[in-house]
C-alpha cells in the first residue's frame, strides 16, 4: 500500500532539493538547512572540548506542510529549531528562511517551547493577548480574538487565572494559542507535548490538528515520539544519534483529517510505524556512556 | 467530534490557595491560625514587658529603665513637642537618602545585571567600596558635606544603594532567558522587553531589595547622626545615653522601630499588589 512515500533516502538528495532542482516546486520551500553543523563548547573538566550536536544536516521544509523531526535524545533536533529561530548561530553551513540566511533573531516565526514559558506575572488572558498588545492592537479586538482562541482549546473560564493556578496541560494550551493568535507564517514547536501525560497529549494533538487545519500554517515540530510524528505530519525527517545527521526523509500519506484517537487503527499506520521504527531503533543501539 | 467542555479538569488541589469549603459549619474564629499566631505574639510580648517591669529594681532603673517609665517618658516627649523636630530631621534623612540610593541601586543593578561586560568590569570596585565600613566613611562625608543634613543623607544613600543594587542585580540574573527570547521572537522591541518582561520578572527580587534596604537606611541615618550631629533621633539617643537617661534612650529606640515598622508595612502593601501573581511557595528569601 502506498501510504508511505519515501521522498529521499539520504541527506544528499535533500540537499540537492535545496538547489531547487529535484523538488517540483522550489518556491514552496520555506526553510532550508544547508549542511548545517553545530558544535557546543563543553565546560572544562570534560574529555572532549567540543560536542558536535549536528553534522552537516540538509533538508527542506515546505510551505503549508506539517513537518516533524524525529530522533533519539541528544541528536540535535532542538538545535535545528533554535537555528531557524535565530537563537543560536550555526558552526557551519547555513539556515535559510524564506530565501534569506538566518543571521539574527527571527521575528517572523512563532515558537512554542518545551516548557510552556507563560509569563508568570500575567493572567492566562493577558498571556494570550501579549503578542497582540505588542503590536498595538486595541483592547476590543484583542478581547475578541483571544476569546475565540481560548474557547477553541477549551480554556474558557480560566482567563483570570495565573499560570501557577493552571495545570500543565492548560498551560501548554495557553502557550500554543499565545503563539497562534498573531498568526505567524511559520510555527516552530519543540517537543511541546513532552511533559504531559498520554491522555492530555492526545487531546492536545487533536486540538493542534484542528487549529492547523484552519489555515495550514507551516509547522516544524520536534518530537521523539514516532506515533506522534506519524499522526500529525506530512513529512517526517528522521535523525541519527549524535552527532545528528539526516537519516531519512519520509512523506506520510495517511488521509487527512487524521483521527489521533484512532490513529493505530488508521490504514497505513502500521506500515509507516514499522518502517520508521526499523530505522529509528538502529540509532538507539550501541549507545555508550560518552554519548549520554 | 464531540468533546467534553473541560478537557483537563482542574481539581481543587491544583488551584493554589483554594481552601476546602465543606458544607459543614465554619470553624470558630479562635481556631484560625492567624488569630492563634497573633494571640501568641501578644502573650510573648506581654511576658517580656512584665519580666522587664518587675526584674528592674531601684538603682537599676537608671541603667535599664522599665516599661512604665519608658511609656511615661514617651508621653512627656510628645506632649512637650520637641521630639517632633528630631523625628522630622531623621525621617527626612531616611526618605531622601533612601529614594536616591534605591533609584541609583535599581539603575546600576539593572545595567550590570543585563550586561556581562559591565558587570565584570565594575563588580570588584563595587565590592571593594562596600567593604569599607560606613563608620569610616561617615566622617569623610562630614568633611565633604558638612555637619548638616546632607552628610547624613549621603550615608543613607550608600546604605540603601547597596542592598537595592545587590538584589536588583540578582533579580536580573535570575530572569528566565527563554521568556526574553520568546518576547523578542514575538516581535517585542527592546523597550517592550524591558518594560513587559525584564521588569516584572525581576520584580520579586527588586521588592525584596527595597524592603531589606529600609532598616539599613535607618541605621545609616542614626550612624551619621552619632558621628556628628546636634539634631535627629540618633543625636537624641546618643545624648540620652551620655546623660544616663535610659528611659529616653528606650523611647528613642521605640520611635525608631516604629518608623521602620511603618515603612515596612507600606512596602509590604506595595509588594502585595505588585506580586499578586506569585504562589506563596515561590516567595523570594532574604538576600543580604
Amino acid at each position: 500500500m502506498a501510504f508511505l512515500q519515501q521522498s529521499s533516502t539520504d541527506g544528499a538528495a535533500a540537499r540537492a532539493a535545496v538547489g531547487g532542482t529535484a523538488v517540483a516546486d522550489a518556491d514552496s520551500v520555506v526553510i532550508a538547512f544547508d549542511a548545517v553543523s553545530k558544535a557546543f563548547v563543553l565546560p572544562r573538566g570534560h574529555d572532549q572540548q567540543e560536542l558536535l550536536a549536528l553534522d552537516r544536516v540538509s533538508f527542506t521544509i515546505r510551505k503549508n506542510e506539517f513537518t516533524t523531526v524525529v530522533g533519539p535524545s541528544g541528536c540535535g533536533k532542538s538545535t535545528l529549531l533554535r537555528l531557524v529561530a535565530g537563537l543560536t548561530p550555526p558552526s557551519g553551513g547555513r539556515t535559510i528562511y524564506k530565501g534569506h540566511d538566518v543571521t539574527a533573531l527571527n521575528t517572523d516565526v512563532g515558537v512554542v517551547t518545551q516548557d510552556s514559558n507563560l509569563f508568570p506575572w500575567l493572567t492566562m488572558l493577558e498571556n494570550v493577548e501579549f503578542p497582540l498588545q505588542l503590536r498595538g492592537i486595541g483592547a476590543g479586538e484583542r478581547r475578541e480574538r483571544s476569546r475565540e482562541w481560548i474557547s477553541l482549546v477549551g480554556l474558557t473560564g480560566f482567563e483570570h487565572h495565573y499560570p501557577y493556578q493552571l495545570s500543565g496541560g492548560m498551560q501548554k494550551r495557553a502557550a500554543i494559542i499565545r503563539t497562534m493568535i498573531y498568526e505567524p507564517d511559520v510555527i516552530l514547536m519543540d517537543e511541546p507535548f513532552g511533559p504531559l501525560d498520554a491522555q492530555t497529549r492526545m487531546l492536545l494533538q487533536h486540538d493542534l490538528l484542528n487549529i492547523w487545519q484552519r489555515d495550514k500554517k507551516t509547522i516544524l515540530f520536534i518530537t521523539h515520539d514516532l506515533v506522534e510524528a506519524i499522526a500529525l505530519s506530512d513529512t517526517v525527517v528522521l535523525m541519527t544519534k549524535r552527532p545528528g545527521q539526516v537519516k531519512d526523509v519520509f512523506h506520510v500519506t495517511l488521509p487527512r483529517p487524521r483521527d489521533v484517537f484512532e490513529i493505530h487503527a488508521t490504514p497505513g499506520f502500521d506500515e509507516a510505524y514499522h518502517y520508521l521504527w526499523d530505522h529509528f531503533k538502529t540509532e538507539l543501539r550501541e549507545r555508550t556512556t560518552a554519548q549520554l | 467530534m464531540a468533546r467534553p467542555a473541560k478537557l483537563a479538569s482542574v481539581t481543587s488541589g491544583e488551584l493554589a490557595g483554594a481552601r476546602p469549603r465543606s458544607g459543614a459549619a465554619r470553624r470558630p474564629f479562635w481556631r484560625a491560625r492567624s488569630v492563634q499566631v497573633n494571640a501568641a505574639r501578644i502573650v510573648v510580648g506581654a511576658a517580656i514587658l512584665l519580666a522587664w517591669e518587675f526584674a528592674v529594681e531601684g538603682q537599676n532603673e537608671v541603667f535599664f529603665s522599665k516599661p512604665t517609665l519608658v511609656a511615661q517618658k514617651l508621653a512627656e516627649l510628645f506632649a512637650q513637642g520637641k521630639i517632633w523636630q528630631h523625628i522630622q530631621i531623621t525621617v527626612t534623612e531616611i526618605v531622601v537618602g533612601y529614594a536616591i540610593g534605591a533609584a541609583i541601586g535599581l539603575v546600576v543593578g539593572a545595567l550590570l545585571g543585563r550586561s556581562k561586560a559591565l558587570s565584570d568590569i565594575f563588580q570588584p570596585y563595587i565590592l571593594m567600596f562596600y567593604s569599607i565600613p560606613k563608620i569610616a566613611l561617615a566622617p569623610l562625608f562630614i568633611i565633604w558635606l558638612g555637619l548638616g543634613i546632607n552628610s547624613k543623607i549621603a550615608v543613607v544613600v550608600l546604605s540603601a544603594f547597596f542592598l537595592v543594587f545587590v538584589n536588583t542585580y540578582s533579580g536580573m540574573l535570575s530572569i528566565n532567558e527563554e521568556l526574553v527570547n520568546l518576547a523578542r521572537i514575538m516581535g517585542a522591541s527592546r523597550w517592550q522587553v524591558t518594560r513587559r518582561v525584564i521588569a516584572p520578572a525581576a520584580s520579586p527580587y527588586i521588592m525584596l531589595g527595597l524592603k531589606t534596604a529600609v532598616p539599613y537606611a535607618v541605621i545609616g541615618a542614626i550612624l551619621g547622626e552619632f558621628i556628628g550631629s546636634n539634631k535627629g533621633l540618633g543625636y537624641f539617643i546618643l545624648y540620652a545615653g551620655q546623660t544616663f537617661d535610659s528611659a529616653s534612650l528606650f523611647a528613642g529606640i521605640i520611635i525608631l522601630v516604629s518608623i521602620v515598622f511603618i515603612a515596612n508595612q507600606l512596602l509590604t502593601r506595595l509588594e502585595g499588589r505588585v506580586l499578586r501573581w506569585q504562589p506563596s511557595s515561590q516567595a523570594v528569601h532574604v538576600e543580604v
